[in-house]
């Protein structure tokens, strides 16, 4: 989620770690190709981020991240913000400093804690919008933020945020994955997939797929290793509801936490 | 909708060091060894189980930096009894109560299929955690599958004694209802056990643990043992 600072800054890496390289590293097509979207970070969004980051610690397992002294580099949005890397995907806490914030909006709106934001690479700015030009889509954000091209769709259509980038250099992203000194989390490896709830999630799943160059399979769309499904909001909150972690211990599938109103599933 | 009471299964001493705790609890209870596992690679902490009449007894010390115990000791100001873990026969009611009572959870998770809800113990003085099984023995630490030694000193653990911040008689009401347990002044009775809420001092959390003592000349013995006063009534 933007914005980013200094810390946040991506430092060009021209040797990526084996171990995590095809996942940080966008997939290999043939020449012209357009390489299809990569999600690369969620966001939830709290009253009270201590709070929720210290439950995601404890389930996950996941020693806190580094922490500078002095304000957050977010605080001069208005916003507190705590980075954290699960395997090869960023997991970022917020929480609004004021009522008068859109985080603080969209709570009230939400009626309380949850998932926000699901943040994803684009590899080709111009070609995306014009697909959402094509799907008479409109963009709530399209900008230079700190270098990086970002482009925002409307949570009202697609039930949460889905934010693009075009990130340059294109190996490194928000959160800075690999030059942080992040820990791997202890009780799973990664997050390989979210689930949104939308009112009509076959037509949204449609449109995901085009924009975002993903692969449909029915509700599903998939990212390469990584999906979003598309599930009806009926009955309970709308937007980013559910996210799948894959468990490091066979006999931890199948379990789940609800953390900051979004139930972690372990697959 | 289940009429089954809850009942308090097990206690849990969190220290630095439960070798060293183990040691003073057996000597205290002339009960030998319990069961001991390490979890550190996922979990980051190492733990022993023992069995004081139908009660388990862990004792937990992490073993990675980053554990959360290591705050709470901080917090807590050392080793000291960290959790009361009960049984529910109805999570989903159990929720409900919760949220009628506008109650945050620090833990609403199935944990190793295990339905678990956990409150915030800066509410509750110590962790109040309850657990609607599913496990084919009992509850944690496999009562029935494992062979525990039995104490030659204490029969059962009879009685918790939580210090908190808020007023013990508001929050034994709360527990109370909660629970739907039968609440007198600051105690509450969970079947054949009573958890007793009183004023922090200088130390809060579970302050205290009442055995019943199977010699009767042996009541009215007691220790501190792990930052918990042990009491054999």
């Amino acid at each position: 989620m933007a914005p980013k600072t200094e810390d946040h800054l991506m430092a060009r890496r021209t040797v990526l770690t084996t171990a995590l390289a095809a996942g940080f590293a966008g997939p290999a097509l043939a020449a012209g190709e357009e390489r299809p979207c990569r999600v690369r970070h969620y966001v939830l969004a709290t009253h009270d981020m201590a709070f929720v980051c210290e439950q995601i610690y404890e389930v996950l397992g996941l020693p806190a991240p580094p922490k500078k002294d002095g304000p957050g580099p977010t605080e001069a949005f208005g916003f507190y913000s705590t980075m954290m890397r699960v395997g090869t995907t960023m997991l970022e806490i917020v929480q609004p400093m004021k009522a008068d914030h859109h985080l603080s909006r969209w709570l009230d709106e939400r009626g309380g804690d949850g998932g926000y934001m699901v943040v994803m690479q684009t590899f080709d700015a111009d070609k995306l919008k014009a697909r959402a030009a094509a799907a008479n889509l409109t963009l709530t954000r399209d900008m230079m933020f700190k270098g990086q091209h970002m482009l925002q769709f409307d949570y009202r259509h697609f039930g949460t945020h889905f934010e693009l980038y075009k990130y340059t250099p294109e190996e490194d992203w928000w959160g800075d994955p690999r030059g942080r000194g992040y820990s791997d989390a202890r009780v799973v490896s990664d997050i390989v997939g979210g689930e949104v709830a939308v009112e009509s999630p076959q037509a949204i799943a449609a449109e995901a797929a085009s924009l975002f160059l993903g692969q449909r399979d029915g509700d599903l769309v998939r990212f390469g290793d990584r999906a979003i499904r598309f599930v009806p909001a009926k009955g309970q909150w709308r937007g980013l509801v559910a996210l799948d972690l894959k468990a490091r211990e066979q006999q931890r599938v199948g379990d789940w936490a609800r953390i900051c109103g979004v139930q972690f599933r372990f697959v | 909708m289940t009429d089954k009471p809850h009942i308090l299964r097990h206690v849990v001493l969190a220290s630095p060091d439960i070798d060293k705790v183990s040691a003073d609890l057996r000597g205290f209870l002339d009960l030998a060894p319990g069961h001991r596992l390490d979890m550190s690679a996922i979990l980051g902490f190492r733990n022993e189980m023992m069995m004081v009449g139908q009660t388990m007894v862990e004792l937990v010390q992490p073993t990675k930096p980053d554990h959360r115990l290591h705050r709470w000791f901080a917090e807590h100001g050392g080793e000291g009894g960290y959790m009361l873990v009960f049984q529910t026969f109805d999570a989903e009611a159990f929720r409900a109560r919760a949220a009628a009572e506008k109650l945050r959870l620090t833990r609403d998770m199935l944990f190793r299929g295990q339905d678990m809800i956990q409150f915030d113990p800066k509410r509750f003085g110590t962790h109040l955690e309850t657990y609607r099984y599913s496990l084919p023995n009992g509850w944690w630490g496999d009562p029935v599958g494992r062979a525990y030694a039995k104490s030659a000193v204490a029969s059962e653990v009879v009685a918790a004694e939580v210090a908190v911040d808020l007023p013990p008689q508001e929050i034994a009401a709360q527990v109370g209802r909660l629970f739907q347990s039968r609440v007198k002044g600051t105690s509450v009775t969970f079947v054949d056990k009573t958890v007793r809420f009183r004023p922090a001092e200088d130390v809060k959390g579970l302050v205290g643990l009442d055995l019943k003592a199977i010699k009767r000349g042996d009541a009215g013995r007691e220790a501190t043992i792990g930052g918990v006063l042990m009491r054999l009534v």
